[in-house]
């Protein structure tokens, strides 16, 4: 039992939030990460975020961009036509 | 991939050029505005980056992604063009100096740090919501909203794909800096969408 002593407190729900972000990263030290999956085997609250977490990212990664005003897109495409033409010749 | 539209942009493919531009037009913008006070100035930046990109395209040596090297090109122009503009520049500095403002998380913990409020669960179809048309606009604004170096990070990392280092190296700051700042951004974002589906379930 000696061993406990040296042991760093089990992980709460609070800190497991503040974890999350460099668990995803994989930027967690062997020790945090195994004291954080500790935790996150015991408490389906903190599973359930961190998965909300990884939905709100899968959310960000997949927003479609809005479509460029076509003015903004003619005059570009002007430049381009012009410049790639010059550096063509 | 990038050998090929690189290819075809040098031979001078106007789908090429214009694809490339609706890829990356959107999160330019965004990462421009947080360089300079207005969307004008913004929108300005993005054009010279887009001109530089055409004039510069035959010296992309393929060192980086085609995608970092645009967006190091839009940060040097857009922080030019923000220097210039100190007011604006000061309070932004203020804004992010005083952190999140409100922890989207504060008084869900008890003293001890367990949850008194636990995260309600999302509807098994929360992906098919979470890509609807309406909640997109909305996670959009809520980007648009976070702290300018929130902004950065969160647009560069998760909307953009960058890896963490590129994103230190782009945007100068640490390793450190850049993990906080992406779970505050994430931790925002995550509770937004938390609300929303709440008013769902709620209407």
């Amino acid at each position: 039992m000696r061993w406990r002593a040296l042991r760093r407190p089990d992980v709460v729900c609070q800190e497991a939030v503040q974890l999350f972000t460099d668990y995803l990263d994989d930027a967690l030290s062997t020790k945090e990460r195994s004291r954080l999956e500790s935790h996150l085997a015991t408490c389906p609250p903190c599973r359930r975020y961190l998965d909300q977490l990884r939905s709100t990212v899968a959310t960000l990664g997949h927003l479609e961009p809005d479509d460029v005003p076509p003015p903004v897109m003619d005059e570009l495409l002007e430049v381009f036509r012009r410049y790639r033409s010059d550096a063509g010749s | 991939m990038d050998a090929d539209i690189v290819r075809r942009l040098r031979a001078g493919d106007e789908v090429a050029f214009t694809e490339l531009v609706s890829t990356y037009q959107t999160s330019l913008v965004r990462l421009a505005r947080t360089f300079v006070p207005s969307a004008a100035l913004a929108e300005d930046v993005v054009q010279e980056t887009w001109i530089a990109v055409i004039r510069g395209i035959d010296r992309f040596e393929g060192r980086s992604s085609l995608k970092t090297w645009i967006y190091a090109i839009l940060v040097r122009r857009a922080r030019t063009a923000g220097a210039r503009e100190p007011r604006h520049r000061l309070l932004e500095d203020v804004r992010d100096a005083s952190g999140d403002g409100d922890d989207p998380l504060d008084g869900r913990f008890d003293a001890r740090g367990g949850w008194t409020e636990p995260p309600a669960e999302w509807p098994d179809d929360v992906d098919d919501r979470l890509s609807a048309p309406q909640m997109a606009r909305r996670v959009r604004e809520a980007i648009n909203e976070l702290p300018a170096s929130q902004r950065q990070v969160v647009t560069l990392r998760d909307v953009e794909g960058l890896d963490p280092t590129e994103v230190c190296d782009l945007l100068g700051i640490s390793e450190g800096n850049q993990r906080v700042l992406v779970h505050r951004a994430r931790t925002r974002l995550r509770a937004l969408i938390e609300s929303e589906m709440a008013e769902e379930a709620r209407s």
